[in-house]
């Protein structure tokens, strides 16, 4: 049985459709990648899965199922008693993220408080615990340091830890090391990996860069799902999606990324922009900025078939146009 | 390798914010007061207050000095008693108050605005030479500044009033010199922090001067606050005309203020109610429209400068 | 053919602050920038590449001559930029600066046009019909319609934004563009348009690229040469192709194998560094590298490496060259 089952999530803000109905399923100790660029959805989806999306945003799900319980039909009591328990979230910047006002200490021991009731000396030796856990150097002092006062790859680290304090089975990651140096990323990356191994915990990885999310997905089971403009466009495994793309969108995605012009002097640029608001297209959302346009396309909406949501997906085999 | 056939890069559109026309910052703002009713509302009082100052030399049935002897303390029309010569009825001294109180609207306006101008306009400079002067400048202009708030707003004026001596003229000054602090404050920490803003750093890479990037490019980036504060202390600066009409250190009898009439009839609360009770409510109701105003300002600016940011 | 004009020249640059020291405490030197030389030529790149604390940000601000360095030289079209400061108007007009965030790095209460006018304005005694002819073409040349110059900053996306700040740094036609981070906060279908759009405009115009990165594969392609920074020093630099194939610094080799990479066969062995990169308050002696670095022997604790040539490329490290 799946740890954490969505099946149609919508998330409205006025008449605009931030999310339009997407699916994810991730199993225990199994990695779910979400991949997408600004407007995809890929953040609210999750915000919407904690509860974190407020009036004027409207939610809806046909499901929204965490270890089997319904977490739509459950009491907000019940419910904010998994959130932040059983499922956690660690943010991108996380200077942004802790209280500017407490010690980074603190805020974890509230954490611990709040969820767990430890207390004195077991409240302590936790804390220390975790801070070691997520490799912060010389941890006893920096328990009383302020967020100000660290880099940010240890504020990141602080959030891990406050993310880890009640041992989550489900860990869900936006862009967590998107606003860190390169070895710095790559130490949370590892961080995160051992973490994910040695708990057993599942991880859901928010991230628009396409390397992070492969290094981490060849190391571990692993799902992958591709948005744009609030919807999924296309969803596998590793070698499937990177290697053989299948969605304009993904293959876009690839194409743009400079190692894959070495020698060129132009990159292979998608050209226009995310839809916004007001210019949603009526057909395929890919459909004003994509090189394989069809008629069909602009006329209707492709549904997510075989993993993919395109009328012509990539490679077009000996059969021509796919008609789904 | 991909056959890309754009060498040269598509135009894209501008994500629009809704309807074909540009909004300008100011259209915006309009759009975003209009949505505050109770500051659309205060707004279209506070026009129509301004209005009749204008023309009161057309609408008053009086002249405002005027005395009436065979009219003293006449209650007001809806009362027993009444005139309709006298819509307000009349003070003690047979004035008709609902002329009294049209020219003092046109004093208690034309001192709100001066002395609103006068603390404006230097306070910005001041502000902004501390901000960007701030190793040499800020210090000396802040403690000057300091020394100036030590005192209560009110007692500050009455203290100039006393120095230079009562009248029009004076009160602007003395609740201007009042109301500076806060602007050379405000200005200061706003263009503070606009200063560590990109958009400023490319202006000096650009080439500007330092007054070009004092005027052109960071205070307009601050007028938000500054408006805010401006229409706030406008009601403010009526009330304190109000205070020291009613102390008798402000406006000169027999120029119609507001406060002075209050003052003149303290004696005739029980006989003649009306002379106290109607101009207490002018000033109370112009100053809740300014307010009210100022608040659907800050609402209307602010959403804006975070959005636009 | 001729080899290109040396546009900008960076002859041991430094930069230091003095912080703290009120009271009883005693004031402390920043070494921000120590030392950084460089020669950079007409229609090339530079990618200068380090992590936070660096000084390539601080580098950033000496070469659009927002601040004047403590010492060394800086040298524009052969002209010594810090001889005065500010610096002449001429001199001003030839480096300009593209800006990380482009939410930031234009004034939100002026429209397009005016924002891409001001340079004109400061700097040429154009009337007001020629300036605009010179902002329409500038926008139809960045990619974005002329119509829409009247329209405010907020109405565009990012990469719209972008696109704008670099109209604005090369209205002037400057000899030199500093691009800090130009691309690091845009999408990467976004990102790989105003790549293109950088490098078409060096190959119209000429202009030369300092072009600050984190992101390793982005240098890859647009660098022609390459600097790493490691607290205010260039510890390795050269032609890409020397610095990033077959990197000599330690650091660089680290940098380079802690990038994610895409395909199982591209992956690197990482090699992990110890601890944080020390505050520029308080540097190592010796090699400021030394705390960190895997292969540090007891020289690299005293003395400081001075950069030279090792394998067609400049290093500042002792075991360079060395097996």
């Amino acid at each position: 049985m799946a740890l954490l089952e969505i099946r149609n999530l919508r998330v409205r803000f006025g008449g605009f459709t931030a999310v339009d109905g997407v699916d994810f399923s991730v199993e225990p100790g199994e990695l779910l990648g979400i991949v997408g660029e600004s407007g995809s959805g890929k953040s609210v989806s999750m915000m919407a899965l904690m509860g974190l999306i407020d009036a004027p945003g409207v939610v809806s799900a046909d499901a929204l199922r965490f270890d089997g319980r319904d977490l739509l039909a459950m009491a907000p009591v019940e419910r904010r008693r998994i959130i932040g328990r059983e499922i956690a979230m660690v943010f991108q910047d996380a200077l942004n993220s802790l209280n500017p006002a407490h010690r980074v200490g603190d805020q974890v021991r509230e954490v611990l408080r709040l969820h767990l009731g430890l207390k004195g000396a077991a409240l302590e030796s936790r804390v220390l615990e975790l801070f070691e856990q997520v490799e912060i150097p010389d941890a006893r002092r920096r328990l009383d340091a302020y967020p100000h006062q660290m880099s940010g790859g240890m504020n990141q680290r602080v959030m891990i830890a406050m993310a880890m304090a009640c041992k989550p089975r489900l860990l869900i990651a936006d862009e967590p090391t998107t606003a860190l140096d390169v070895t710095i990323q790559a130490q949370v990356m590892a961080l995160l990996q051992r973490l994910q191994r040695d708990q057993g915990m599942a991880l859901v990885l928010i991230t628009h860069d396409l390397a992070v999310v492969a290094q981490m997905a060849r190391q571990a089971r692993h799902r992958l799902a591709v948005m744009y403009a609030g919807q999924v466009v296309e969803q596998g495994t590793l070698p499937a999606l990177f290697d053989a793309p299948r969605h304009p969108y993904t293959e876009a995605l690839l194409a743009a990324l400079p190692e894959h012009s070495r020698g060129a002097t132009r990159l292979n640029a998608l050209p226009g922009i995310v839809p916004g608001r007001h210019d949603r297209p009526t057909g395929c959302l890919l459909a004003p900025r994509c090189r394989y346009v069809q008629p069909r396309c602009v006329g209707e909406r492709p549904p997510l078939a075989h993993d993919v949501r395109c009328f012509f997906p990539r490679p077009n085999t000996n059969n021509g146009a796919h008609d789904v | 390798m991909s056959a890309e056939a754009t060498p040269q890069p598509q135009p894209s559109p501008a994500r629009r914010e809704g309807g074909p026309d540009v909004p300008s910052p100011l259209g915006e703002f309009a759009r975003a007061f209009a949505a505050n009713r109770g500051a659309l509302v205060a707004a279209f009082v506070f026009a129509a207050i301004v209005v009749a100052a204008v023309f009161a030399p057309w609408i008053a049935p009086h002249d405002p000095v005027q005395q009436y002897r065979e009219h003293l303390l006449t209650p007001p029309l809806w009362q027993a008693g009444g005139l309709a010569q006298f819509p307000f009825g009349t003070d003690e001294l047979g004035r008709c108050l609902l002329s009294r109180l049209l020219y003092g609207a046109r004093v208690s306006l034309l001192i709100g605005l001066a002395s609103v101008l006068l603390a404006l306009l230097p306070g910005v400079a001041l502000g902004l030479v501390a901000a960007f002067f701030e190793r040499y400048a800020s210090p000396v202009i802040m403690r000057a500044m300091d020394i100036l708030l030590a005192l209560p707003g009110l007692l500050l004026a009455i203290c100039v009033v006393t120095i230079l001596g009562p009248g029009l003229v004076n009160t602007v000054i003395a609740i201007a010199v009042g109301a500076l602090p806060g602007y050379v404050r405000l200005t200061r920490g706003s263009a503070l922090a606009e200063l560590q803003r990109d958009y400023v750093v490319a202006s000096r890479v650009a080439g500007a001067g330092t007054l070009r990037l004092m005027f052109d490019t960071v205070l307009p980036n601050c007028m938000a606050p500054l408006i805010v504060a401006a229409t706030l202390s406008f009601s403010s600066a009526i009330l304190e005309t109000a205070a020291l009409g009613f102390l008798g250190l402000g406006v000169q009898p027999p120029l119609p203020e507001w406060g002075s009439m209050l003052s003149a009839a303290r004696d005739y609360i029980e006989r003649a109610p009306w002379v106290v009770t109607i101009p207490g409510l002018t000033i109370l109701v112009t100053v809740l429209t300014i307010n009210l105003m100022g608040d659907g300002l800050r609402d209307a600016l602010d959403p804006k400068l975070r959005q636009a940011a | 053919m001729s080899d290109p004009a040396v546009v900008m020249q960076a002859q041991g640059l430094a930069r230091h602050y003095r912080v703290g020291g009120g009271g009883f405490a005693k004031a402390s030197t920043v070494r921000a920038l120590d030392g950084v030389s460089f020669s950079l030529s007409a229609g090339r790149t530079l990618a200068v590449v380090g992590e936070s604390g660096c000084g390539k940000s601080t580098l950033a601000r000496q070469l659009t001559l927002i601040e004047p360095p403590t010492s060394g030289r800086l040298l524009i079209d052969g002209q010594d930029a810090a001889a005065s400061h500010p610096p002449p108007l001429a001199l001003r007009r030839r480096v300009q600066m593209v800006f990380q965030n482009p939410y930031a790095s234009l004034n939100p209460r002026k429209s397009i046009a005016q924002a891409l006018a001001e340079p004109l304005v400061i700097h040429t005694a154009l009337s007001t019909g020629e300036r605009q002819a010179r902002v329409a073409a500038m926008l139809e040349r960045v990619g974005l319609r002329p119509e829409h110059a009247q329209r405010y900053p907020h109405m565009f996306s990012g990469g719209q934004r972008q696109r704008v700040a670099v109209a604005r740094a090369m209205m002037l036609d400057p000899a030199i563009v500093v691009a800090d981070e130009p691309t690091s906060a845009l999408d990467l279908s976004i990102q790989a348009q105003i790549l293109n759009l950088f490098m078409d405009l060096q190959v119209a115009t000429g202009t030369a690229y300092v072009f600050i990165s984190h992101n390793l594969s982005v240098v890859e392609h647009v660098a022609h040469d390459v600097a790493v920074m490691y607290l205010g020093r260039i510890v390795e630099q050269g032609p890409k192709a020397q610095v990033l194939g077959t990197p000599q610094h330690p650091y660089t080799q680290a940098l380079l194998s802690a990038v994610p990479t895409l395909r199982a066969q591209d992956e690197r062995q990482r090699i992990p560094l110890v601890g944080e990169p020390p505050s520029p308050l308080n540097p190592p002696a010796g090699c400021a590298f030394h705390t960190r670095c895997p292969r540090a022997v007891a020289r690299c604790r005293s003395e400081v490496p001075a950069l030279r040539t090792v394998v067609g490329r400049e290093v500042a490290c002792h075991l360079a060259g060395t097996p």
